[in-house]
């Protein structure tokens, strides 16, 4: 169930019973909800009970207004899944800022994991 | 020295303002310039998206002021709707009284997670506030709203 946009792609993966989502390219939409609230809402049922990684290392921009539908995905996910793990690029100056206030929410979610690389 | 964009309300303009300021700094550190893209495309999708013609031509502008020691970004559109003025005014205020910014920031973004929040995100500005380490005031005057948010730390020199 990939999303699949002009310019922003999320693959998901199933192998060894852990379901990779990898984000790539750009959200810089003026409403990327219209693109990432659907996907997501269909997403997020086949994640019950599983473990899941979610990579944003090869994305290359989010706009403020892409937070939301995504850590709105990251938010809906941990509630099903066993446990969740995000990877993101510390050394990318947009990613460490971005993620450090994702860090700062996840402390209430005990399944959530950061990972700066 | 100051570096004025005429830019249509169209959400091209976004990409183009990311491209123009990144060829601005290009010599500047990395870090500084990845917050001065940040804060013009920030501020230009405010522009775009609640922006209104002005004098008969439907453009908005973003100013560039860049000197030895910091730099600011200006976004100048006209307001169709004085509800957007209102709402950038009391983000602004907010932002203000904050002792943190960033905590008000992850208030907001927990709040929008939980759905409960109508109208704009607001998250561009606090953005810019938090990690564009700026400073943003606003003015209104003759249906022009101006938006300036002045870079607090110092830029170094240019390559």
């Amino acid at each position: 169930m990939n999303l699949v946009s002009e310019e922003l792609t999320a693959t998901v993966t199933t192998l060894n019973g852990k379901v990779s989502i990898v984000f790539e390219g750009k959200s810089d939409r003026q409403d990327p909800r219209k693109i990432i609230s659907p996907w997501s809402e269909k997403l997020v049922p086949s994640l019950t009970g599983q473990h899941v990684d979610v990579d944003f290392r090869e994305l290359n921009y989010l706009n403020s207004s892409s937070f939301m539908p995504i850590f709105k995905l990251l938010s809906d996910a941990r509630e099903v899944a066993e446990e969740v793990h995000v990877h993101y690029d510390g050394s990318v100056n947009w990613q460490r800022l971005s993620f450090a206030s994702l860090e700062t929410i996840s402390k209430a979610w005990p399944n959530l994991h950061l990972t700066s690389h | 020295m100051e570096h004025r964009f005429e830019l249509p309300l169209m959400w091209d303009s976004v990409s183009r303002i990311r491209l123009e300021v990144g060829v601005l700094f290009s010599s500047y550190p990395e870090d500084v310039r990845d917050k001065a893209v940040m804060i013009a495309s920030e501020l230009t999708e405010n522009v775009v998206k609640y922006g209104a013609q002005i004098d008969d031509e439907r453009v908005g502008f973003i100013t560039v002021y860049l000197n030895d020691d910091s730099f600011s970004v200006h976004s100048h559109n006209a307001v169709g709707d004085i509800r957007h003025v209102q709402a950038v005014e009391a983000i602004l205020e907010e932002i203000k009284q904050s002792e943190d910014p960033s905590e008000l920031s992850i208030s907001r973004l927990r709040e929008l997670i939980a759905g409960n929040v109508d109208g704009p995100s607001q998250l561009g500005l606090l953005r810019i506030a938090t990690d564009g380490n700026s400073d943003i005031s606003c003015s209104f005057g003759d249906t022009v709203l101006t938006i300036e948010a002045v870079y607090r730390g110092l830029i170094g020199e240019a390559a």
